[in-house]
């Protein structure tokens, strides 16, 4: 009997082997895809996971919901105006699944929008109204540190525009960088799959720089590719700028921009 | 001694030891048994608890292996499925699944043997009477008392009308009334020509039902034989007397004496308690099996 | 002489009928049901949080989550419970007295196992459906911008995912009958199976690390890891469709391919195993 157990075992073992091997030729194309998708687990990633006691959901497959177990404690945490527990989720929520681009985005926002009004209130609360200086100071910690996140996102998500355009409006809004704004919006607009609102905002921007010349060069160059049954293109609203800096520079009829059907 | 092959039930040195431990300490359940069942028999396996008895059964029934030897029903090898084609089984303490109604596990053991679908219903209503459960039949069997769930094995084990039966225990926990009815039952099956393989540790309880016997203690066969001739005493015979004045039996015994025989005892015939049980509890039930008058 | 008997796909089906029913008349099966139903339903309340078009996604992620832990569940331990109740209680015994092949009951008991995963997967994908279907189309009134080329969940990917998380279970199932052809009592079975899945699931890591390993003993025990149990990520479609992203073909064919030879090879053994078994 004692035999019989081993010759099964062995069996099994063989078997199971067999299977291994065959399984692996099978599913090899699938495995590749799917690998793919999967986000690469790093050691602080682990690290990480481990601090918060959520090892399990990190390496059963319940990656996705574990994060957006995580995400929905952050909007709870957000609604709360809880400055550190909001940071800490976010950090974690984008670190056990770095895939959904609205972690990135969205936490950016909290970060750069809303909490400096947090800290300002809470400075103010406490009984000392903060001088513009010490405001100022703190709108640019939480910019800094919001386009930090999003930097961080472009390493999983290089071919991103949405993450150039939200650095840009941090940089515009926040910072009051306008120019290095506009450049971002001009990087994200040049990328495939780029909204096309992109392009038309960062005309705007060269306008409000002053550079209107090079707004109409760009205007003109982005008209040519779009396209005319897109309403989302929004053609004809380009080419109304367009006459409008011609008009601005008092460009001749003759050699004014003529578009192709 | 009848061929084997034409036998019921045909045992040929069976051997059967279970491994205790990985170091190969060993148990011998059953040693060198033999025997053969003929068909249309009641055939009583006795024993003690642990004598091999349902072991034996197992093997017949390919439930387990044998280490040595081999069986047979009815000349196919217990090793193939088909042997079982014509067995119907009650085991020891039958456990059945509660969840059912009785008539739902009968069905299912007749779907599963194969019983014709056109007569299937019929089937199941006529052993569920024949077995007494027909007000019970729709109860699930998590509420059958013992003797019930005795019945209703019965009644799946013969539903299929198999030529062989194998009763492992089928008194065993049943009170004296149950046990009377379960033995009226198998009287009635061996009545239609069937063969009843009955095996028991309550030798007056299944006295009256069988015609063979063999005894097994730890494993090995201690006797076997017609049970009319293992029980009777040879060489005596018993006279039942009405009305003896007692002053008599000196006379009566030396008029024995000058004949060449002897009185040996004087005693008051006896009933069972069994008897008297039944008659007080349940006077309408027929006759025990344990009665000789009803053979 | 004994009529001859041959192997019986209907004697197979009679005993999966029987496992059906028992499964159906037990709690477990109805008290998973119903928790699987509710976290779905649980998900609504993310309206609360405003989320917008990302909703879909969570509601999607919670749905699926819940499929595949729940699902993952039911199998081991319907599988064990419904089979080896059968030994234990000794019900095995009067089904194998009957001309039963070893292999019908084992199938059969599968068989039955795999029909109740089958609806828990019907009903809990339903369920899944409807809420996405009923949400995206509130969303689509409220941010119609979001949705300017037409809905974004795949409803075909969300139910070709149930039919693979079916598949996987059925495997679970097939497997948990091998350990449960020799175990020797109900909750070894259940514990083997639970350890043995949670290793399945973490086999790609020492697939892909036991070339890095230092001591050979730790890159022998990893590879024959890798080799010997069946990697089941390969079920893991979810976070794609989840993304909005239709299912890959080529990924559904692989992840169906794949599992349906291991649920041929578990049956296969359990069938060997049960064969050698004495009840």
């Amino acid at each position: 009997m004692i035999r019989s157990g081993t010759s099964s075992a062995l069996l099994i073992l063989l078997v199971l082997l067999a299977a291994g091997r065959i399984g692996a030729r099978l599913g090899a194309g699938a495995w590749e895809i799917l690998r793919r998708d999967m986000p690469v687990l790093t050691a602080s990633d682990v690290e990480v996971a481990a601090g918060e006691g959520i090892m399990v959901g990190l390496l059963g497959g319940f990656r996705a919901v574990t994060a957006d177990f995580v995400w929905v404690r952050t909007n709870a945490t957000w609604e709360e105006r809880d400055l550190p527990a909001t940071q800490t989720l976010i950090k974690l929520a984008t670190t056990v699944d770095s895939r959904p681009l609205v972690f990135w985005i969205n936490g950016s926002r909290m970060i750069a929008y809303d909490m400096p009004v947090w800290r300002i209130d809470a400075a103010s609360a406490a009984g000392a109204g903060l001088p513009a200086v010490v405001q100022g100071r703190i709108v640019a910690e939480q910019a800094h540190a919001a386009i930090a996140l999003l930097e961080r996102a472009r390493i999983h998500h290089p071919d991103e525009p949405l993450l150039l355009i939200e650095i840009g409006n941090i940089r515009a809004r926040k910072l009051g960088d306008l120019a290095g704004a506009a450049a971002l919006y001009r990087e994200a607009a040049l990328m495939p799959g780029a909204p096309y609102y992109a392009a038309r905002i960062h005309a705007e921007m060269l306008k409000q720089l002053g550079r209107h010349h090079e707004a109409l060069e760009w205007l003109v160059a982005v008209h040519r590719d779009l396209p005319r049954d897109d309403p989302m293109a929004m053609a004809e609203v380009v080419l109304e700028r367009i006459r409008e800096l011609e008009e601005r520079f008092e460009v001749p009829a003759s050699q004014r921009y003529l578009p192709t059907p | 001694m009848s061929p084997a092959t034409d036998a019921a039930v045909a045992v040929d040195g069976l051997t059967k030891d279970y491994l205790l431990s990985v170091r190969g300490l060993r148990v011998r359940a059953v040693d060198g048994l033999s025997l053969v069942v003929q068909p249309g028999q009641v055939f009583g396996l006795l024993g003690p608890n642990g004598s091999g008895k349902s072991t034996t059964i197992k093997v017949v029934l390919g439930l387990a292996e044998p280490t040595l030897g081999s069986t047979s029903i009815f000349g196919v090898s217990s090793r193939e499925a088909r042997s079982r084609v014509d067995v119907g089984y009650l085991p020891e303490n039958p456990n059945f699944h509660r969840f059912l109604s009785g008539r739902e596990l009968v069905t299912f053991y007749a779907r599963v043997c194969g019983v014709d679908r056109a007569r299937l219903r019929d089937r199941v209503d006529e052993v569920i009477e024949w077995v007494g459960l027909k007000d019970a039949a729709s109860r699930r069997l998590s509420t059958y008392s013992k003797g019930m769930l005795q019945r209703i094995g019965l009644a799946q084990a013969v539903v299929h009308d198999p030529r062989l039966l194998i009763l492992d225990e089928p008194t065993a926990g049943v009170d004296p009334v149950g046990s009377a009815e379960i033995g009226e039952l198998i009287l009635r099956l061996k009545a239609q020509g069937k063969t009843i393989v009955l095996s028991s540790h309550l030798l007056a309880q299944v006295e009256g039902l069988c015609d063979r016997i063999a005894i097994l203690n730890r494993g090995r066969l201690v006797l076997e034989g017609g049970v009319d001739e293992l029980v009777t005493e040879k060489g005596r015979d018993a006279l039942i007397v009405e009305g003896l004045d007692p002053s008599l039996a000196g006379d009566l015994r030396a008029w024995l004496i000058a004949r060449g025989a002897d009185l040996v005892a004087v005693e008051k015939p006896r009933t069972t308690l069994d008897r008297i049980f039944r008659d007080h509890v349940a006077p309408s039930v027929a006759p025990s099996a344990g009665d000789k008058e009803a053979r | 002489m004994s009529a001859s008997v041959r192997f019986s796909p209907a004697r197979i089906a009679v005993i999966a009928e029987l496992t059906v029913l028992e499964a159906v008349r037990q709690r477990l099966f109805g008290a998973l049901l119903v928790l699987a139903a509710g976290m779905i339903a649980g998900a609504q309340l993310l309206r609360e949080f405003n989320f917008g078009s990302s909703e879909l996604k969570f509601i999607t992620d919670f749905g699926f989550g819940a499929v595949t832990l729940f699902g993952t569940i039911l199998a081991v331990v319907t599988a064990a419970q419904l089979f080896f109740a059968e030994i234990e209680n000794r019900t095995a015994l009067t089904l194998l007295a009957k001309p039963v092949f070893r292999a019908e009951f084992v199938l059969g008991k599968f068989a039955g196992v795999a029909v109740v995963l089958a609806l828990f997967v019907v009903v809990t994908t339903g369920a899944l459906v409807t809420v996405l279907w009923m949400r995206e189309g509130a969303l689509m009134e409220v941010a119609p911008e979001a949705f300017e080329r037409g809905r974004l969940v795949h409803y075909g990917s969300v139910v070709a995912f149930g039919a693979l998380q079916w598949l996987k279970f059925a495997a679970i199932a097939a497997l948990t009958l091998v350990v449960a052809s020799f175990a020797n009592t109900n909750l070894y079975s259940v514990v083997i199976s639970f350890l043995i899945v949670l290793i399945c699931h973490l086999q790609y890591l020492a697939q892909e690390s036991w070339q890095k390993l230092g001591s050979g003993l730790a890159r022998g025990a990893a590879l024959l890891l890798a080799s010997v149990f069946p990697n089941f990520q390969m079920f893991s479609v979810g976070d794609r469709i989840a993304a909005g992203q239709p299912i890959d073909p080529a990924v559904l064919g692989g992840s169906a391919a794949y599992g349906g030879l291991y649920l041929a090879v578990f049956l296969a053994l359990a069938i060997h195993l049960f064969r050698r078994r004495e009840i």
